[in-house]
């Protein structure tokens, strides 16, 4: 993501300003230092029947240096099974409006567009390309994208980037009679309607805004405003379904799924043979997340209507692989055999929450649901590598869609708190005659914590282990082994050649050299973000330091504590016979902060990162 | 259909053929051993081994290309799932390529001792169309699991005799054998060039006869060739992994006799001229010829009309990301549409250079990625890149134009460290151009609460600058100093802050800023600490691998300068200085010298590391790694100062002396 704070600040205020269209009033606030500003950006949603929908664009953006030619001169339509580019144009017009070039089709490209995480699928994209060399001049583009089978209608965003927006306007117009549903994110306005010849038309517009990044806010995508909309009915390759209410989109996505968790015999048996004299529901499915876990891999094919419905268990037997909603599904399947009932999930990953109020597909991922008397079980059935029972962070926390046998209904995952997401570290350090350090180090996760380490460790190479080990340190070791036990502890034992540095007759070292805080968020003025600070978590080190002979100690850094309402920081340093301890923890409860937190935030961080340099000092006896 | 009918030996050369030299591979035939094997001893970071790779490519007398492979692979751990997958690109336009009989199967041994076979079904592999008429096909194997064996097979055809595939004897994780035949008639002569040393078990030629003529049979083979892995500051692992190219040299046809296909230099430089996708692009149309005439009217020397239109190019035409060696547009389209390829670009620049009356020339080159350019072999294949060159002062010129933000002359990262060919001259010219420094002048003054506040002054020039520049665009000046010149001082906030020379890179790229740092001298007892070197720290050795056997490429000279004068806070005394360090690299290459002095209350702070080459071989690595090392414990001393009543005097600053190599005496 591109930061142009101060430029963008600067363009805002006169943005507002700006009212009149044109190319001189642009230039007004290129002044001031923006490289382009979007003139005006009209989008109209036609429904033509059932089912399909036109989306019309006309963009004109006046780019005012070299600095914003490039944003603006390509356009990117993704196409699919569902969407297909009917018509892509645009030109390029010169400060006096004269036309200087049409796009051609020799200015255009299509490219597969597959998701990293794809082995592979139909996404598509098509690719045109506009420039010009004397500022300031005009792009403007028009597509038209159809739309079929609307269980997702094209999000409408205003503001798409972090040039200003003099003028953005989207009509929908659909029959009259059409349950149209829409909700605004971080955008309140109502619309204009009207009715027309047997059409209902809804319009809104939004002038003068402009919307810089701030660091350490959420994600772009969350920062500017948006508009949802949605149909209650909706057909998606043949298959009807209705978004009236959450049950409507359980009850299409089970009829989708249904008849799919049919097992060979071969797995049955080796379900029944797991599970076989194990009494305890949460035990029997703990041994078959185990099963999957070890048997299966993640591989993504997503192809049209495959991209909502799941392959069959049988398949994914086979392969042993699969993507999300196969796993489920045949999670799903092998629990059933294993006696114990689940339900798949529908979840939006690393979205904002969904609106309860709002039905509609917010989802783009599955995780099953397991209602067990002694409290409800979710499972991932995606990694190989996280611990039973636990979500990723991007899953927690919010509502989901628990798809039940002809219906749906909304259920909430669990929230961590920063006592579930530990990090418990033990480490000895031996310091030499010659300032070489021998530790060991023993680190103990839980929860998102082990999440990430499993990530980061599990299934790779002993070298990558060593790099990743290798990556929290900030000082060269040698000799180092990193170990990875399931049971959550990772061992490390290095060298240090150089830990204690010599100055003089002294010795100078670093107590914290395993989890030092090194990065001050940057300062900031007029914050309208919140801060986000990912999941909550809590880190202890204990560290037995045991000195050179010949040495005493001279000087250990003070005690610090740092206590704010949503952060707490301890270290001390405490000197024993011919050794020291360090202590320090830390914990960051809180997952946002509004933004006038923000310099609060930058506070706590700054005095940790001071307070982890700081040294102890060794003299000769 | 050809029918291979006898082989008369006419020539066989057989080295060390060793009683297991060539292990059959048969389709679905999987020893116990191999299922059971749990890891590999020689290497014990393997995640998987190849454990066969045998291509075979066969050209028929119609001079028709059919290559067949066949892999298999043991899987050891989860991270060796990677060489499970496989993704296959190929021109498909004119069905010059077509990729068919892909066959896969995975052998699992099942906990009660079973053989599970999967073989991969025909709806699980992928095909999709790429730009430019080529194609892709992508396919997983399925029930991937550590100890699975794979194996895969493949053909490929294709219409020209110039399209025998590269053959690799080497990968990531290590390969127990791998095999390449070639069976070519007696109508085509072949030349193969190898790379990396294979130590080949097995290297033989026949000749022989089939039904359709005399055919010639080549076959290589290595066996327990190690992984290649990667490492930080290195061009490409395909520039020193083992492989094989064939390269068409001659060709008989009746009536004409043998024709050389395998050109001279200068033979090449004469079909380029007249190339419709190169040479004749050059002759352009009136639209640049009158651009080039607008751009340079009144300028009378070469130089200025060299920048001139180099000027016009670099912020006139946006590069595409696209390197290539041909342009596939006309250069007249090229300067309208103002986007094009590195070739589109720079041929452009060339053409415009030519009508303005300059002596000028496009040059191919290879970059870093596509690995170095053998002078021997005269192969057009080699390049990747065309550039622009012109004459001045009795001397040729490299011009790049794809990025507005290069300064004219300076070449792109990835183009360093190689040679660039002349087309029209045949000559060489070395693409090393310039190098980068980085000086940073500090003054500031250190209250007894240990902020330290002042004025920091940097200066960049050739790539430093570059990518500073690029930083400035993209971020502004504030974020571009947080982010990239004092970043490396925690907590610092900065005010003021200009940059200069942003707009005009025949200067340097100046940034001035105030700054202030709580907390940077650390108050412990009595004591507080100062490093004295604000940023320029080295706190890591980049290099990790105990030894390295291709060289280390930083791709240009460089130096940094570091001057501070600190002024010390009352009621404290300097205690101690850092002695002075003097780091030498290997081979002069450079090093590192450092002194500290205390004059008046003041710290005064000099160092500078300066590599004055690019390129250590392997054979320097060892010293190039203790130099590091060296340097992070260097970069570490601290300053120590007492409070006042303490009453010590400040020592003078230690004599340089070289560093010694024993472990722990300090200088």
């Amino acid at each position: 993501m591109m930061r142009t704070f101060a430029l963008l600040r600067a363009a805002g205020v006169c943005a507002v300003a700006v009212l009149a269209c044109s190319l001189a009033s642009a230039q007004g606030v290129g002044a001031l230092g923006a490289a382009a500003v979007v003139e005006s950006d009209e989008t109209s949603l036609v429904m033509e029947r059932s089912g399909r929908v036109r989306e019309t664009v006309r963009r004109e953006i006046v780019v005012l240096s070299a600095a914003g030619r490039e944003r603006h001169g390509v356009i990117a339509l993704g196409h699919d099974a569902f969407r297909r580019v009917r018509k892509l144009e645009g030109e390029i017009r010169d400060a006096q409006g004269k036309t200087v070039r049409s796009l051609r089709r020799d200015d255009v490209e299509d490219y597969p567009a597959t998701a990293s995480y794809s082995l592979y699928d139909d996404s598509r994209v098509r690719v045109g390309q506009l420039y010009h060399d004397t500022y300031p001049y005009s792009v403007v583009w028009e597509y038209e994208v159809e739309h079929e089978g609307l269980l997702n209608w094209p999000t409408w965003l205003p503001v798409r980037g972090e040039d200003p927006v003099l003028r953005a306007s989207l009509t929908v117009d659909v029959p009259e009679g059409t349950a149209l549903r829409y909700a605004g994110e971080r955008f309140a306005a109502e619309p204009a309607e009207r009715a027309e010849r047997g059409r209902a038309i809804y319009e809104w517009t939004v002038t003068d805004h402009v919307q810089p990044f701030e660091p350490l806010g959420p994600p772009w995508r969350d920062q500017v405003p948006a508009l949802h909309l949605t149909t209650d009915r909706f057909e998606l390759a043949g298959h009807a379904g209705s978004l009236a209410s959450w049950a409507g989109l359980g009850q299409w996505y089970h009829t989708l799924a249904a008849g799919r968790d049919d097992l060979p015999p071969q797995a049955v048996a080796d379900v029944e043979r797991l599970v076989a004299g194990v009494a305890s529901p949460r035990e029997r499915a703990r041994l078959v997340y185990e099963y999957l876990q070890q048997s299966t891999r993640y591989v993504s094919v997503q192809l049209g209507i495959g991209g909502w419905q799941p392959f069959p268990a049988s398949y994914v037997y086979e392969r042993r692989y699969g993507d999300c909603k196969a796993l489920t599904n045949y999670l799903g399947a092998l629990l059933a055999v294993a006696g114990v009932p689940a339900f798949p999930a529908l979840v939006g990953h690393d979205r904002p929450d969904l609106d309860p109020d709002f039905p509609r597909n917010a989802f783009n991922h599955v995780v099953l649901f397991v209602p067990l008397a002694d409290g409800d079980l979710w499972l991932e059935a995606t990694s190989q590598t996280i611990p039973f029972g636990s979500l990723g962070a991007g899953s927690e926390n919010r509502w989901t869609l628990v798809v039940e046998p002809g219906s749906g209904r909304l259920v909430r995952t669990p929230t961590s708190e920063a006592e579930d997401n530990t990090q418990v570290r033990r480490a000895a350090i031996r310091i030499g005659a010659g300032g070489t350090a021998d530790v060991v180090a023993e680190t103990r996760y839980r929860g998102h914590q082990l999440n990430s380490v499993r990530d980061a460790l599990a299934q790779r190479s002993p070298e990558e282990q060593r790099v990743w080990w290798e990556r929290g340190l900030d000082l060269p070791v040698s000799r180092l082994q990193v170990s990875l036990d399931r049971d959550e502890v990772v061992t490390a034992t290095f060298e240090a050649p150089r830990y204690a540095v010599k100055a003089g007759s002294r010795f100078l070292f670093r107590p914290n050299v395993l989890e030092r805080w090194t990065a001050v968020p940057p300062t900031t003025e007029h914050r309208t973000q919140p801060v986000d600070l990912g999941y909550p978590f809590a880190d202890t080190d204990s560290v037995l330091i045991t000195l050179p002979t010949g040495f005493e100690v001279e000087a250990v850094p003070d005690p610090v504590t740092i206590e704010t309402p949503f952060a707490r920081y301890a270290s001390a340093t405490t000197v024993g016979e011919g050794t020291l301890t360090y202590t320090r923890s830390v914990a960051v409860r809180a997952q946002r902060l509004p933004p006038e937190d923000y310099d609060a935030y930058r506070a706590f961080v700054a005095a940790v990162v001071r307070a982890d340099e700081e040294q102890v000092v060794l003299k000769r006896e | 259909m050809i029918v291979r009918v006898a082989f008369v030996t006419l020539l066989v050369v057989l080295i060390a053929a060793g009683a297991d030299a060539q292990p059959e591979m048969k389709w679905g035939d999987i020893p116990d051993e191999l299922l059971d094997m749990t890891e590999y001893p020689a290497d014990l970071d393997a995640a998987a081994v190849i454990v066969g790779d045998i291509g075979e490519a066969t050209v028929s007398s119609q001079w028709e290309v059919r290559f067949e492979r066949h892999r298999r692979v043991k899987i050891l751990s989860e991270a060796g799932y990677e060489l499970g997958t496989v993704s296959l690109t190929y021109f498909a336009e004119d069905g010059l390529e077509r990729v068919s009989n892909i066959k896969g199967q995975t052998f699992v041994r099942e906990p009660n001792g079973d053989v599970r076979r999967v073989k991969l079904d025909k709806g699980s592999i992928f095909h999709e169309d790429l730009p430019g008429g080529r194609k892709r096909v992508t396919f997983t194997l399925p029930a991937l699991a550590p100890g699975a064996v794979v194996e895969f097979q493949y053909r490929v055809d294709a219409e020209s005799p110039f399209y025998i595939p590269r053959w690799y004897f080497q990968d990531e994780e290590p390969t127990l054998y791998s095999a390449f035949e070639v069976e070519s008639p007696g109508t085509l002569a072949y030349t193969f060039i190898t790379q990396g040393n294979p130590d080949f078990v097995e290297r033989s030629e026949e000749q022989g006869v089939r039904t359709d003529g005399k055919t010639s049979h080549r076959r290589w083979a290595v066996a327990n060739v190690p992984a290649l892995r990667e490492e930080r500051y290195m061009t490409t692992l395909e520039d020193h992994i083992q492989k094989i190219d064939a390269q068409l040299v001659q060709y008989y046809r009746s009536g004409h006799g043998a024709v050389d296909v395998l050109k001279t230099w200068p033979q090449l430089a004469k079909d380029l001229e007249d190339a419709t996708d190169f040479g004749r692009k050059l002759r352009v149309d009136s639209r640049v010829k009158e651009q080039a005439a607008a751009l340079t009217v009144g300028l009378t020397s070469n130089e200025e009309k060299a920048r001139a239109l180099y000027d016009f190019v670099r912020a006139s035409v946006v590069w595409d990301g696209r390197r290539n060696a041909f342009p596939d547009r006309e250069l007249s389209d090229v300067m309208a549409s103002k986007r094009g390829t590195s070739s589109e670009i720079n041929l452009l620049l060339t053409a415009m250079l030519r009508e303005a009356g300059l002596p000028a020339q496009p040059a191919l080159l290879s970059t870093r990625d596509h690995g170095r350019v053998i002078r021997i072999y005269p192969l057009l294949t080699q390049f990747n890149s065309t550039v622009a060159a012109y004459k001045q002062g009795g001397r040729w010129h490299l011009l790049d134009a794809t990025d507005p933000l290069r300064p004219m002359e300076m070449l792109p990262f990835d183009a360093l460290g190689g040679e660039a060919w002349l087309v029209s001259d045949n000559e060489w010219v070395t693409t090393r151009s310039e190098t980068g420094e980085h000086a940073v002048h500090v003054e500031a003054a250190l209250s007894p609460d240990g902020t330290l506040s002042g004025t920091l002054r940097s200066e960049r020039h050739g790539y430093s600058a570059l990518r500073a520049r690029q930083q400035v665009q993209e971020l502004g000046a504030e974020a571009y100093a947080a982010e990239h010149l004092v970043d490396e001082i925690a907590g610092v906030e900065t005010h003021g802050v200009t940059v200069s020379g942003q707009d005009d890179d025949t200067q340097p790229l100046v940034t001035e800023l105030a700054f202030t740092v709580p907390g940077y001298g650390q108050a412990v007892g009595d004591l507080m600490l100062v490093n004295p070197l604000l940023l320029m720290r080295t706190d890591e050795n980049p290099f990790k691998l105990p030894s390295r056997s291709y060289p280390v490429d930083f791709g240009y000279p460089f130096k940094a300068t570091y001057e501070a004068e600190i002024t010390m806070p009352e009621g404290y005394v300097v205690d101690e200085v850092p002695p002075a360090a003097l780091l030498l690299l290997p081979v002069r290459a450079g090093g590192y010298e450092r002194t500290v002095k205390v004059e008046d209350g003041v710290l005064h702070v000099e160092a500078e590391t300066q590599f004055n080459r690019a390129v250590f071989e392997p054979n320097l690595y060892d010293g190039l790694k203790s130099f590091y090392d060296k340097s992070v414990a260097a970069d570490a001393e601290t300053v120590v100062l007492t409070r006042a009543e303490a009453d010590t005097a400040a020592p003078a600053a230690a004599a340089p002396s070289p560093m010694p190599d024993d472990e722990g005496s300090n200088r």
